[in-house]
């Protein structure tokens, strides 16, 4: 399906969140999700579609962090 | 857990003719397998709508149809054209979009169909076409025959969609 992002909620303020993604951060809709400061997710535009475990978060981040390099 | 809405019972095959053909990534990221796949597409060609466990295949546009679907109590045939012809089109990469084309000719189970892209082919595992029907196209695949109640239903959606 369409690629999505991952971002690290750094900040919520009601039904938004700032998300910190890899270069910048995002004001995201967090009204599908329930998401709290320190939750990563995955992001489409500035939608937050699902909540994912840390440990997966970071994993799935290095990958890409190394195909990044290639 | 996200909180999707339901779709309209009536509406799933409509949704899944748009949706799957993405399940190729679904089977790459080991969500479900190529003869599932394949046997899920026999289903939506015959007319049948896949189980509702699939949707969770497609949590993009499952999240964006939920936010345009808001005031609807499901998402129905309006917000899943709404967001594949539309919403969607204005963030997807152009091989992800959607478009809408004529049947110059059929070969088998593909059909060569020309779009603003020039004329391509696209699979017909999912919906059956004639040439010089009007068709919607998806990721390689015929997902939708352009008749006159869906053109209508579409110019509703334009003028809706043109507005925003």
């Amino acid at each position: 399906m369409c690629i999505t992002t991952i971002g690290k909620i750094i900040k919520i303020d009601d039904k938004k969140a700032l998300v910190q993604l890899k270069k910048s951060t995002r004001e995201v809709r967090i009204d599908l999700v329930d998401a709290k400061k320190g939750d990563y997710i995955y992001v489409s535009r500035d939608l937050a579609i699902e909540k994912i475990d840390k440990k997966d978060a970071e994993k799935i981040l290095n990958e890409r962090a190394e195909v990044d390099k290639k | 857990m996200t909180n999707f809405l339901e779709i309209e019972e009536a509406d799933r095959l409509l949704f899944f003719r748009y949706a799957w053909p993405a399940a190729a990534g679904c089977v790459q990221r080991a969500e479900i397998t190529k003869d599932e796949v394949e046997r899920v597409a026999g289903l939506i060609k015959s007319g049948i709508a896949p189980e509702e466990k699939y949707e969770n295949l497609f949590k993009v546009p499952m999240a964006h149809m939920t936010v345009l679907a808001k005031g609807k109590n499901k998402i129905d045939k309006e917000i899943i054209r709404g967001y594949f012809l539309f919403e969607h089109n204005e963030f997807a990469e152009d091989y992800c979009k959607t478009y809408f084309g004529t049947v110059m000719q059929i070969k088998e189970d593909h059909a060569f169909v020309e779009t603003s892209l020039g004329i391509r082919e696209y699979r017909l595992d999912l919906v059956h076409a004639d040439v010089h029907e009007t068709v919607i196209v998806h990721r390689g695949y015929v997902v939708e025959k352009v008749t006159e109640e869906v053109t209508a239903e579409i110019n509703k959606l334009k003028e809706k969609y043109t507005k925003k």
